[in-house]
C-alpha cells in the first residue's frame, strides 16, 4: 500500500528524498569536519594548562604576531615565575641534512626540543622509556613512519642519526635513537617526525623558538604576561625584545592562531561558522521543501483521511499512517546521503578526509528520522481534519508564500556571497607577482653549499630550452618575513628613526616575475658575490680581526671591477619616505643599516616598483627595499614552459642532483604555495559554491513542485479565463507576475544580509574588492530567471490547454 | 433512538450568515427507515451530517440513544460514532489505494476485532453484497453499482445501529439503483435504522416515513403510505 502511494506521487517523493538526502550528506560531512576541527590537541591530558607564547613587534603596525621568541629570552622563564611549571622549547631549523644508515634524508617535520616535551604532551611512545628520554645528551626520538623509512624493519632504538644544521652548527652531529613514537594524530596542530634533544638549560641564542608553558592550575594569565614582559624589558641587554601579546591556550591554536610563523596551516573559526551556516541553509531549504510538499500531499490525501475518520479512525490512527509512510522516503534519503558523504572526497575532489564514525552516522540518522517523521505530522496537527468531516477545506497556495520567499532569500544571499568570494580570490591571485603561477617552480630552503653554487646551477638549468628563466630570492612566495632595519637616504630627515624591510633578490627576479618599474631601471648590473658577502658579514666591532677583514673585502671589491650597491624601493616605502613622484627617488644615495654594517654598502636608488605582494594578502604590504645579497637567496626560482612541465621538472632534478647528490631535490609550484596560504579561504569558497548550488537546486525543486500544485488547482480558473477570451500569453504573464513579485521581495531582503556577510569576510584581507552593485543585481536576475523558467514550463502547459478540458477538471 | 430539539445550524462566511437548519424538531425510532427530501440547499445534507456527528449544531439539542451528543466534544462524538453509525455516500468515497477487501475492513480496524473475526466478517458481508469475487480488485476497476455495493458493505461491516445514506443511488442507473435500495431495505428489515437523503421520489417509497425540508425547516412529515397516496 505504501509503495502504491509512493508510485502514485513519485514527483513529491523523489524531490523529498533528494532534498533530505542532500541535507543528510551535508550534515554528516560538516558535522564530521567540525568535530575534527574542534578536537585539535584535546588528546593531551594537560591540554587545559598548556599555553604557547605569542609575541608582537610593537613597531610593525598591521603585521601578524609571531609564535616564536628569541631563544635567549627563554631561560629566565624556568626559574623566575612560580605560575610556570614546565617550559618546552621547539626549534625548527631549515636547511638540514640527515644521514641514517648511510642514506641521506630531508624532513620538514624536524624539531629540537628539551626533555619536558614528553612530560607535558601525550604523544604516544611506542618504544623507549618516557621517563628517561633525553637524560643523556644527543638523543633523538623518531616517529614510526620515520623509523620504517630510515631503518626498515630493524630495531631503531640505539641506532645513530647524523644531522647537519646550517645555522645551528653547535647542534650538528650524531644522535642516538632513544625512542619511537606513534605518528602524530591528524588533529595535532603540529606534526613531528624527528625530535632531537637539547639540554634544558642549554642557551641557544637568538634562534627562533616556539615556547610552550605548562602553568599551575591556579594562575593569573594577564599578570603572568605582564611580569614576563617587565622582566624581559629590564634584563635584556641589547635592544628591546618583542613583548608577549598573548598566551595562546593549546587547544585554541588550531582555530584561533594565525601568526606569521605557524608550524602548519591552521583552520579558522570563521571557516567553521561559514560551513555550519551553509549546512544550515541547505538543511532549512530541504526542510521547507519537505514540509511544503507534505502539506500538498496531505491535502491530496485529505479525502481519504476523512473517509477513514468517518469509519472510526482516530487522529492517532491517521498519525500512525502518515508517520509510517514517511519512513520509507527518509530511509532512502539517508542511504543516498550516506553514500554521498562517504564518497565526498572522490566526488568533490577535495580533501575533507571524511572519516565518519559509525556512531555519528547512527545518531545523526536517528535525528533525521525523528525530525522528518515528526515534521510529516505537522499538516495533520495544524489542520482540523475532524472539525469539518463533511466539507473539503479551501486550499490556496498563499500558505507557501512565506516559505518560498525564505528559500529564495537564502539562495540569493548564497549566490551573492559566492560571487564575492570568487572575485576576491581572483583579485588576490592577480595581485601576486607572476603571470603563469602554475609554471613557476620554487626550490625552497636551499642548503648553503647549493646557494654557493647558484651561478653554476643557473647556467646548467638554462641549457634546457624548457626552462625559461632562473632566479633566486630571500624566501619563498607567500611568506612575510620581517627583516627591518634603519636606513639613511639622501634628502630624508635622519632624526626620525624609520625602518624598511629588506628583501634580497637575484638580478633576474624581475624578468622572471615580469615586474616593470614605476621609475628607473631594474638592471642590477654587477652584484656582490658570495665570497665577498661572507667576508662582509664577519666585519663587526667585536671581531678582533676587523681591520684585516676590511682589507680583504676591499681587495675583493677591486677584483669584481668595483661593484656599486643598488637599491630598489616599493611604493609603500615611498609613502613612508613622503615621496610623491617615483622619479624623485631615482639616483638618491641610500644605505641600509644592517647589523653587519659592511654587508650593505652605500649605494643609489635605481628603481621604484609597485607593491610586490610577494607575501600573503592578510596584511598590508610592508615598506620594502630590495637589494641583491646572494648569500641570503636561499629560494631558487625557475620559470618553465607550461606545456613541457614534466620534462622541465626532470631536467631541474637531474641538474640539481648532479651538483648535489646528497641533498634531495625539493620543489613546489607557486600557485600551490598561494593556495596553501589561502587554504581556509579556498575551502570556504569551494564549500560555499557547493552550498549555493545545492540550495538553488533544492529551491528550484521546491518551487517546481509547489507551482505545479498551485497550477493544478488553478486549472479551472485558467479555463474560465480562456473561455472568457483571455489568451494563453496573458495567462502566462499573469502567473509569472505573481512569482516575480515574490522573488523581488526575497531579493530585497537578501541584499543587506549578503552585504553584511560579504563585508565581514572581506575584512580578513588587506586588499579587497569593491562590493559593487552589479554583483547584487546579477544575483537577483539569476534567481529571477531561474524562478521564471521553473514556473513557466508548467504554466505554459496549463495555459495552452483547451478550456473545455480545463473546465472539466474538478 | 434519535431525538432532535430546536436544532439550528448557521454557517458564517466572512460577512454573510446563512441559516441551513432553523429550529428543527425530529424523532427517529430504532428500526425505522426514514427518507429526507427537499429542494437543493434546503439543509438535507447538513441535517444528515449532524445526525452522523460529522458536524455540530449551532444551537439546540441532539439526543442519540438518550445521550446528548450535539454539544459534546469532537473526540467524544467520534467515540460514540465508532461502531454505532456509518455512511453511504452518493460518490461512494472508497479509498483508491485500498482494494475491496481492505476498504470493507476499514471500520473493523478501529474496533477491537480479532484478525480472524475481521476476515470472516468482511467475507460474509462481501458475499451478502454479491461482490465477494472482486475482493482483490481496486475501486477504479469496478462499475458504479459495484462500488456502491462495496461502500454499503463497508458501512455495515461493523454492524452499525444507524446507517446514514446521502443520495445512495444518485450516481447509479435506475436498475442498479433499485438493487441498492433493495439491499438497504433488507438491512433495515434486519434491524438497522436507516436515514436516507434523496431527491428520488421512487427511492423515498422504500422508506417508512418521509420528512420534507424547505429552507431549513421541516414542512411535512408523512408515512410512506400517505406519501404514496399523495403521489399516485
Amino acid at each position: 500500500m505504501i509503495l502504491n502511494q509512493i508510485l502514485k506521487n513519485k514527483k513529491w517523493y523523489s524531490i523529498n528524498t533528494l532534498g533530505i538526502g542532500l541535507a543528510f550528506a551535508v550534515a554528516l560531512i560538516i558535522f564530521t569536519h567540525v568535530k575534527k576541527e574542534l578536537s585539535y590537541d584535546n588528546f593531551h591530558s594537560k591540554a587545559d594548562d598548556i599555553y604557547r607564547i605569542t609575541t608582537e613587534d610593537q613597531q610593525l603596525e598591521g603585521q601578524p604576531p609571531t609564535s616564536g621568541i628569541d631563544g635567549r629570552l627563554i631561560l629566565p622563564l624556568y626559574t623566575n615565575f612560580p605560575d610556570i611549571k614546565e617550559v618546552v622549547r621547539l626549534i625548527h631549523p631549515d636547511n638540514t641534512i640527515i644521514t641514517a644508515d648511510k642514506n641521506n634524508f630531508s624532513s620538514k617535520q624536524l624539531f629540537f626540543t628539551n626533555s619536558q616535551f614528553f612530560k607535558i604532551f601525550d604523544y604516544k611512545l611506542l618504544r623507549g622509556n618516557r621517563a628517561n628520554l633525553f637524560n643523556q645528551p644527543n638523543q633523538v626520538v623518531i616517529s614510526k613512519k620515520t623509523a620504517l623509512a630510515y631503518f626498515g624493519t630493524e630495531e631503531a632504538i640505539g641506532k645513530e642519526i647524523n644531522i647537519q644544521v646550517q645555522y645551528l652548527y653547535s647542534k650538528s652531529g650524531n644522535y642516538t635513537v632513544a625512542g619511537v613514537m606513534d605518528d602524530f594524530p591528524d588533529n595535532s596542530h603540529f606534526k613531528a617526525d624527528l625530535l632531537f634533544s637539547i639540554n634544558n638549560n642549554e642557551d641557544i641564542n637568538q634562534f627562533h623558538t616556539y615556547t610552550y608553558l605548562l602553568l599551575q592550575k591556579e594562575r593569573n594569565l594577564s599578570s603572568l604576561k605582564n611580569l614576563i614582559n617587565a622582566y624581559w624589558k629590564k634584563n635584556t641587554k641589547d635592544g628591546e625584545p618583542n613583548p608577549i601579546s598573548q598566551l595562546m591556550p593549546l587547544r585554541d591554536i588550531h582555530l584561533y592562531s594565525h601568526n606569521a610563523d605557524e608550524m602548519s596551516t591552521n583552520g579558522s573559526m570563521t571557516s567553521l561558522i561559514i560551513l555550519i551556516a551553509g549546512a544550515l541553509i541547505v538543511f532549512l531549504i530541504a526542510f521547507i521543501n519537505y514540509t511544503n510538499l507534505n502539506y500538498v500531499q496531505f491535502i491530496t490525501d485529505l479525502k481519504d483521511f476523512k473517509i477513514r475518520m468517518i469509519n472510526g479512525a482516530s487522529l492517532v490512527d491517521l498519525g500512525q499512517i502518515i508517520f509510517i509512510r514517511s519512513l520509507l522516503p527518509i530511509s532512502f534519503a539517508i542511504l543516498l546521503g550516506g553514500l554521498l558523504a562517504y564518497n565526498f572526497d572522490t566526488i568533490s575532489a577535495s580533501s575533507f578526509n571524511m572519516n565518519i564514525s559509525a556512531f555519528d552516522l547512527l545518531w545523526i540518522s536517528l535525528i533525521f528520522y525523528l525530525i522528518f517523521a515528526l515534521a510529516s505530522l505537522l499538516p495533520l496537527a495544524t489542520t482540523k481534519v475532524s472539525k469539518d468531516l463533511a466539507h473539503s477545506p479551501y486550499q490556496g497556495s498563499k500558505k507557501f508564500v512565506a516559505s518560498l520567499l525564505f528559500q529564495f532569500m537564502l539562495s540569493i544571499a548564497a549566490i551573492i556571497t559566492t560571487i564575492v568570494l570568487h572575485k576576491q580570490i581572483n583579485l588576490v591571485n592577480n595581485l601576486h607577482p607572476g603571470d603563469e603561477k602554475s609554471a613557476i617552480v620554487i626550490m625552497p630552503d636551499v642548503p648553503y653549499h647549493m646557494i654557493a653554487k647558484f651561478e653554476v646551477l643557473k647556467e646548467s638549468f638554462l641549457e634546457h630550452s624548457e626552462i625559461r628563466n632562473v632566479s633566486a630570492a630571500f624566501y619563498k612566495p607567500g611568506l612575510n618575513i620581517p627583516f627591518s632595519y634603519p636606513f639613511e637616504m639622501e634628502g630624508i630627515d635622519k632624526t626620525v628613526e624609520k625602518k624598511l624591510n629588506m628583501f634580497s633578490i637575484e638580478e633576474d627576479f624581475f624578468k622572471l616575475f615580469n615586474i616593470k618599474p614605476l621609475a628607473g631601471s631594474l638592471d642590477m648590473g654587477i652584484t656582490s658575490s658570495i665570497p665577498w658577502e661572507n667576508i662582509a658579514l664577519r666585519i663587526h666591532d667585536q671581531n678582533p680581526n676587523k681591520d684585516e677583514f676590511i682589507k680583504n673585502l676591499n681587495a675583493y671589491t677591486k677584483e669584481h671591477g668595483g661593484f656599486q650597491e643598488k637599491y630598489i624601493l616599493n611604493q609603500s616605502a615611498l609613502k613612508v619616505l613622503g615621496i610623491q613622484n617615483p622619479e624623485d627617488a631615482i639616483g638618491k644615495s641610500f644605505q641600509f643599516n644592517f647589523m653587519a654594517p659592511e654587508l650593505f654598502q652605500k649605494g643609489k636608488v635605481i628603481a621604484v616598483i609597485g607593491d610586490l605582494h610577494y607575501g600573503d594578502m592578510f596584511s598590508k604590504e610592508e615598506p620594502m627595499v630590495l637589494a641583491s645579497k646572494n648569500l641570503f637567496n636561499s629560494t631558487f626560482i625557475a620559470k618553465i614552459d607550461p606545456r613541457r612541465k614534466a620534462e622541465a621538472l626532470q631536467s631541474l632534478k637531474t641538474e640539481w642532483e648532479t651538483l648535489s647528490p646528497d641533498h634531495p631535490f625539493r620543489y613546489e609550484f607557486v600557485d600551490d604555495l598561494y593556495e596553501q596560504i589561502y587554504f581556509n579561504q579556498y575551502k570556504e569558497m569551494k564549500a560555499l559554491t557547493l552550498f549555493s548550488i545545492l540550495s538553488i537546486i533544492l529551491s528550484v525543486l521546491g518551487m517546481f513542485a509547489l507551482s505545479s500544485f498551485s497550477i493544478q488547482h488553478k486549472t479551472k480558473e485558467i479555463g474560465i479565463r480562456k473561455a472568457n477570451g483571455s489568451t494563453s500569453l496573458e495567462i502566462l504573464m499573469l502567473l509569472i507576475k505573481e512569482y516575480t513579485q515574490w522573488v523581488i521581495v526575497a531579493f530585497l531582503i537578501a541584499c543587506p544580509i549578503a552585504y553584511y556577510i560579504a563585508r565581514d569576510w572581506l575584512s580578513n584581507f588587506a586588499y579587497r574588492i569593491e562590493l559593487s552593485w552589479w554583483i547584487f543585481i546579477v544575483s537577483g536576475v539569476m534567481a529571477l530567471i531561474i524562478a521564471i523558467l521553473t514556473v513557466s514550463w508548467q504554466t505554459w502547459k496549463a495555459a495552452t490547454q483547451n478550456p473545455v478540458e480545463a473546465l472539466k477538471y474538478e | 433512538m434519535i431525538k432532535i430539539e430546536n436544532l439550528s445550524k448557521r454557517f458564517r462566511t466572512e460577512d454573510v450568515e446563512t441559516t441551513a437548519l432553523n429550529e428543527i424538531n425530529l424523532e427517529i425510532k430504532e428500526g425505522e427507515f426514514v427518507a429526507i427530501m427537499g429542494p437543493s440547499g434546503c439543509g438535507k445534507s447538513t441535517l444528515l451530517n449532524i445526525l452522523g456527528m460529522l458536524d455540530s449544531p449551532s444551537s439546540g439539542n441532539y439526543y442519540f440513544n438518550k445521550q446528548e451528543v450535539g454539544n459534546q466534544k469532537e473526540s467524544q462524538r467520534n467515540a460514540i460514532r465508532k461502531g454505532n453509525i456509518n455512511f453511504v455516500f452518493q460518490s461512494f468515497n472508497l479509498i483508491d489505494e485500498l482494494n475491496v477487501f481492505r476498504n470493507v475492513e476499514l471500520p473493523l480496524n478501529y474496533l477491537n476485532v480479532s484478525k480472524a473475526d475481521k476476515k470472516a466478517r468482511v467475507l460474509e458481508v462481501l458475499d451478502r453484497m454479491k461482490i465477494g469475487h472482486r475482493k482483490n480488485h481496486y475501486p477504479q476497476q469496478l462499475s458504479g453499482g459495484q462500488q456502491q455495493r462495496v461502500a454499503i458493505a463497508r458501512a455495515v461491516s461493523a454492524n452499525p445501529k444507524l446507517l446514514l445514506a446521502d443520495e445512495p443511488t444518485g450516481n447509479l442507473d435506475s436498475k442498479t439503483g433499485l438493487e441498492v435500495m433493495n439491499l438497504l431495505t433488507e438491512l433495515n428489515s434486519e434491524g438497522t435504522t436507516i436515514v436516507m437523503v434523496t431527491h428520488s421520489e421512487r427511492d423515498a417509497e422504500f422508506a417508512h416515513r418521509v420528512i420534507r425540508l424547505f429552507d431549513g425547516e421541516v414542512m411535512t412529515e408523512k408515512t410512506a403510505k400517505e406519501f404514496a397516496t399523495i403521489n399516485y
